[in-house]
């Protein structure tokens, strides 16, 4: 008996979820799955603003003739800066990548298709400096 | 567990390796540019006195950012033993170097009556600790020499003030010297020692195979000291320096400082009506090894160029 529930339960998943989900669940929406797998490029944007504005900070308020302050003050943020940025990708990722699978093993090629695309373009956007220094130095 | 799609793991070893390369990039670049903008200054080990020479201690203010500059004072001497402030050279030494980087240049000029100021430029020697601009922070130093000279507290009071002030800048100093010149027309005239023409072609040929580098050391640079090195161009300024005379001396085997910046510069210092620009190659001379390989022509030109451009009338008191 409580196989055959079990089953029932199941069968109910497979045929109503896809579309109660789309239509009430935006979990599923493009616009989530976009949000959710550019967040390593927007997160990392956000952290190189804040990097920025720290070492403007401290530019302004520290007297260049304190230059060892100054230095250790930058070398502080930078690499604190630097560490975060890459647990936040790390974090980012990874979560993103889980969430693709998850819509995939769901079903919903469409949207994995679609996370998978703008993870690659996060990777193309990521590694494009670098590329460019290459030819533009 | 299910095998991820081919099309998930082609994607996740893309994130991995371009994660990889872009913070190895940035971390390498930060490292670069705080490690090329400041060294540890090079104690100074000697001073004027150990060739025989009368001279003071002096401390000034850079123009404009007022770091504390340290110095020494070393007054001319006359033939009859006399000293004299009269005809002034303020000689700027290169990179992490430090004043005593030519104290027997210095030492030969004040013995034939040229005074000379040589003092520490930002981040070396005694001076305070700041980063290096390749020339163009070290710009203010050199004016604040000037103001020093014209309105500091001059050891040697009964000596009077310099009635005519030279430069002599040596490599990266030179450049310094030409941004100083080009602005300050205190500065009379000016001898460049291998000094390039752009620091674009000083800086990246030292990268060698890390060029890649380049751009991410500049933008890092750029931000933690607001220095563009590749807007640093003496080029574009060495012609406001006319028609004060301008002596300009490169070794011909100069690998780090390729000759074609003197005659870069050159070009561009003679390029305007009642331009005064010499120019001496050395043969075989590595950089800044031309005052070593022909020492005795070196400080003879030096010193007639500069009694030449710097004469004005005899203003001396007896020395000790």
């Amino acid at each position: 008996m409580k196989r055959i529930k079990s089953e029932h339960e199941n069968q109910i998943s497979k045929t109503t979820v896809p579309i109660t989900v789309t239509k009430n669940d935006d979990r599923w929406s493009i616009r989530y799955i976009l949000l959710l797998t550019l967040a390593p490029l927007y997160l990392l944007a956000i952290i190189g603003g804040i990097v920025l504005a720290l070492v403007m900070l401290s530019r302004y308020l520290i007297s260049p003739s304190n230059y060892l302050l100054q230095q250790t003050i930058f070398i502080l943020i930078m690499s604190s800066g630097v560490i975060i940025a890459i647990i936040v990708y790390i974090i980012s990722v990874r979560h993103a990548l889980k969430y693709v699978g998850m819509l995939r093993q769901n079903g919903y090629t469409r949207q994995a298709n679609v996370g998978l695309i703008a993870l690659a373009i996060v990777a193309s956007i990521l590694i494009l400096p670098v590329i460019l220094a290459l030819f533009f130095h | 567990m299910a095998r991820k799609p081919r099309s998930q793991r082609i994607v996740s070893g893309y994130l991995i390796i371009s994660g990889l390369l872009a913070f190895l990039y940035i971390s390498v670049s930060i490292t670069i540019a705080l490690a090329v903008t400041y060294r540890p200054p090079i104690p100074i080990t000697t001073t004027p006195a150990s060739l025989g020479l009368d001279y003071r201690d002096v401390t000034f203010l850079s123009r404009e950012d007022h770091l504390l500059l340290r110095g020494w004072f070393i007054p001319g001497i006359l033939p009859d033993g006399r000293l004299t402030v009269e005809q002034t050279v303020i000689q700027v030494h290169g990179t992490n170097n430090n004043r005593a980087m030519v104290l027997d240049i210095d030492a030969s000029l004040a013995r034939q009556g040229i005074a000379v100021l040589a003092f520490d430029s930002r981040g070396n020697g005694e001076s305070a600790p700041a980063p290096s601009g390749g020339g163009y922070f070290e710009q203010r130093d050199i004016l604040g020499a000037v103001d020093f000279l014209q309105t500091g507290p001059l050891p040697y009071p009964e000596l009077g003030r310099p009635k005519a002030i030279g430069g002599w800048g040596i490599s990266v100093g030179g450049a310094a010297l030409i941004y100083a010149a080009a602005q300050e027309p205190a500065i009379k005239a000016i001898v460049i020692d291998s000094a390039y023409a752009t620091m674009a072609e000083y800086i990246e040929p030292a990268f060698g195979p890390y060029f890649i580098f380049i751009p991410g050391t500049r933008f890092t640079e750029m931000m933690l000291y607001g220095v563009d090195y590749a807007s640093v161009r003496p080029v574009d300024v060495i012609a406001k320096i006319a028609p004060r005379p301008i002596f300009l001396i490169q070794g011909a085997a100069d690998t780090d400082i390729l000759p074609s910046n003197m005659v870069e510069l050159a070009a561009a210092a003679s390029d305007v009506p009642g331009a005064h620009v010499q120019t001496w190659l050395v043969p075989h001379a590595h950089h800044i090894q031309a005052y070593k390989l022909v020492k005795n022509t070196y400080i003879d030109r030096l010193v007639t160029f500069f009694h030449t451009e710097l004469s004005t009338e005899s203003s001396t008191v007896s020395g000790k």
